[in-house]
């Protein structure tokens, strides 16, 4: 069953700066229980259309210019405010990235936790407070009873994480959006947040949309790959054929930087040449163009379409074969 | 928490010895001469007569001299007589001071009011009409002198609400009403100004935390705008207003002499304003050291608030 349809979602943002167009028309479907892994730099408009999805966009800044985003069928672009707030933590949770400035300072974790409780599962003050309890075990924090009396400054970054996983899953929600998770953590507390969302995705069947600039926090969890770049999702497939067979010069790209434990020590580090484009002044053709060992004048001339490549994976690039024929040789 | 308090209270020793003996200095360096104050030029001329006034009060000993024995007075609780009056200190103060307290809490209740509604409105209809109107309103409000505010509340006042008095004073406990009454006009003026001051505070604070993260999560559970902005938003915006307000009340201790002489109000500031126009020194010692004194528990109280609301801060 679907679970999430986007269809040709576009998003912008008025700056002083000029008109950032972040998010530039993409599609994809997200089945019930899939894991789906979204990858791109910094500005390449994934976390963005997560924000779309729940739309936690401030307007008037940021505007949806098009398109729809289908949950279970309903177009949440076209519910009103109230029917929004109800799909909102209880239908569909969201980690953020950091968790030092994502939990209330000044509230208690159990206050945090019972209130989302509360508002939309109607339980009373005591059954929140047993509830709150039970997610905070859940999330693996010892002593979860005292812990809920705890202020979050009193907490480890690793176990902010956990509270704030806490509450996205908290009201048993279809869908958990993770947007950079565990980018503001330290490695060895990285590796335990992706294992206990791992756990709780297959025990509550989650469908999870896991954004990350980390190709290998992505590798181990996902099964399907959205790779973006400057608005656009330029290949997209199982992770396994993203990995092993990538068709897009910039998810090449994206592979070759990542460092190598069997490379000589001393090596230089490989980086993808060149900057990404000025949002606010998109050329006509494909963004990567002035980035791309394999561009042609076609390439500044008009946006590559979505082209097919076979089980399910496909590219945005007008030379995906070059790629292909150039890693045979 | 208490060892915090009293460390505090401690620290207040050396500020308060600092302001009396500052006081105490200046008052007897500005220009002006208390033996005519009390007997007229013909006996002040007189250099018998005033040798004989100035070993009375004890003028003519050396000043730190005369310091020592009034701190020495001061910690018996013996605050003098007044030079003019003649009456102790203590009774004139005590008479003066509920009533700038009264004046005092209600301004801060008016500037709260107005301060902290028009702030938290201005900031969360930002760029629209009413934003517009609190701004502009903020700026006369702290452009304004006090004195230009009060008397147009004195002309406003007696031409609008004829029957509501805008002058003098009654004690509260004899005529509640009527207290309440003479007391409104004046509370609204200084309520205005820092009213004005605490609402561009508030509107700033507030605009700050609604670009936090928590926020951003508070919406992701799905709460309403309303909770979003009163329990999430407000409690963490009026940490720093609690600070400001800390200091505007203390400045407004200070400040209440004019307010005072425009409203006719017996208060401290005008006691203390006619002990210094007469060199009635004790009065004014006296004075100094009460408002300084409560200047610092002012502080006091605010920073402990500041506690309350903010769980991360921790006395040291």
């Amino acid at each position: 069953m679907t679970m999430l349809e986007i269809r040709d979602l576009a998003v912008s943002f008025a700056t002083e700066g000029g008109t950032v167009r972040a998010v530039n028309g993409i599609s994809y479907a997200l089945k019930e229980g899939e894991v789906l892994g979204v990858v791109g730099e910094s500005g390449s408009g994934k976390s963005v259309h997560a924000l779309a999805v729940m739309q936690l966009l401030s307007p008037p800044a940021a505007r949806v210019e098009t398109g729809e985003i289908r949950f279970r069928g309903t177009d949440l672009l076209r519910l009103d405010d109230r029917a929004m707030r109800a799909v909102r933590g209880r239908q569909i949770g969201m980690i953020f990235q950091d968790p030092i400035s994502s939990l209330n300072p000044v509230y208690t974790v159990g206050f945090q936790l019972c209130e989302v409780l509360r508002l939309h599962l109607g339980l009373s003050r005591r059954n929140a407070t047993t509830c709150a309890a039970e997610l905070l075990s859940l999330v693996g924090i010892p002593d979860a009873r005292q812990r809920l009396a705890s202020y979050p400054h009193e907490l480890s970054g690793g176990m902010r994480q956990r509270v704030m996983i806490a509450l996205a899953i908290a009201c048993n929600p279809s869908l958990v959006i993770a947007d950079e998770p565990t980018t503001a953590l330290d490695v060895t507390i990285q590796a335990q947040i992706v294992a206990l969302i791992k756990r709780l995705q297959r025990d509550m069947n989650l469908t999870v949309i896991w954004i990350s600039h980390d190709l290998g926090v992505i590798a181990g969890l996902a099964q399907t790959v959205n790779v973006m770049y400057a608005g656009h999702i330029v290949e997209r497939g199982p992770v396994r054929s993203i990995y092993k067979d990538p068709r897009h010069p910039y998810t090449v790209g994206l592979l070759g930087s990542l460092p190598r434990l069997d490379e000589t020590v001393g090596g230089r580090l490989r980086s993808i040449p060149g900057r990404p484009p000025d949002m606010t002044q998109l050329p006509p053709g494909c963004p990567f163009a002035a980035r791309c060992p394999q561009a042609s004048e076609r390439c500044g001339a008009g946006m590559p379409p979505v082209e097919d490549v076979g089980d399910g994976h496909s590219v945005r690039c007008w030379h995906w074969r070059d790629v292909v024929a150039a890693r045979a040789a | 928490m208490s060892r915090y308090i009293i460390r505090r209270l401690l620290l207040l020793v050396p500020v308060l010895l600092g302001v009396t003996f500052l006081t105490f200095a200046l008052i007897r360096v500005i220009p002006g001469d208390i033996v005519t104050n009390m007997m007229g030029v013909t006996a002040a001329n007189n250099a018998e007569t005033r040798a004989k006034v100035l070993r009375e009060l004890g003028l003519d000993r050396p000043m730190l001299e005369q310091y020592v024995w009034w701190l020495g007075r001061i910690v018996q609780g013996d605050f003098g007589y007044s030079f003019i009056h003649g009456g102790p200190v203590i009774d004139r103060i005590m008479r003066a001071l509920p009533i700038t307290l009264e004046m005092c809490l209600l301004s801060m209740v008016m500037a709260l009011l107005i301060g902290v509604p028009l702030g938290v409105l201005s900031a969360v209809r930002r760029g629209r009409p009413i934003d517009y109107i609190a701004r502009v309103f903020s700026l006369l409000g702290v452009a304004a002198p006090s004195f230009f505010i009060g008397t147009l509340i004195v002309i406003f006042g007696a031409i609008h609400f004829p029957n509501m008095p805008t002058l003098g004073y009654v004690p509260f406990f004899q005529d509640p009403l009527g207290n309440l009454a003479r007391m409104f006009w004046p509370s609204l003026t200084f309520g205005i100004g820092i009213g004005a001051i605490i609402l561009r505070y508030t509107r700033s604070s507030v605009l700050e935390v609604l670009g936090e993260d928590y926020i951003r999560t508070a919406r992701a559970k799905g709460l309403s705008r309303f909770k979003v902005i009163f329990v999430h938003a407000l409690r963490n915006a009026l940490i720093p207003v609690i600070t400001a307000v800390g200091v505007w009340t203390a400045f407004m201790i200070g400040g209440t002499v004019l307010i005072e002489n425009i409203f006719a109000i017996p208060g401290v500031g005008r006691l203390v304003l006619g002990a210094i126009q007469n060199r009635d020194y004790p009065i004014i010692q006296a004075t100094v050291l009460f408002l300084s004194f409560g200047v610092a528990i002012t502080m006091l109280v605010a920073d402990l608030l500041v506690a309350v609301a903010d769980p991360r801060v921790k006395f040291a």
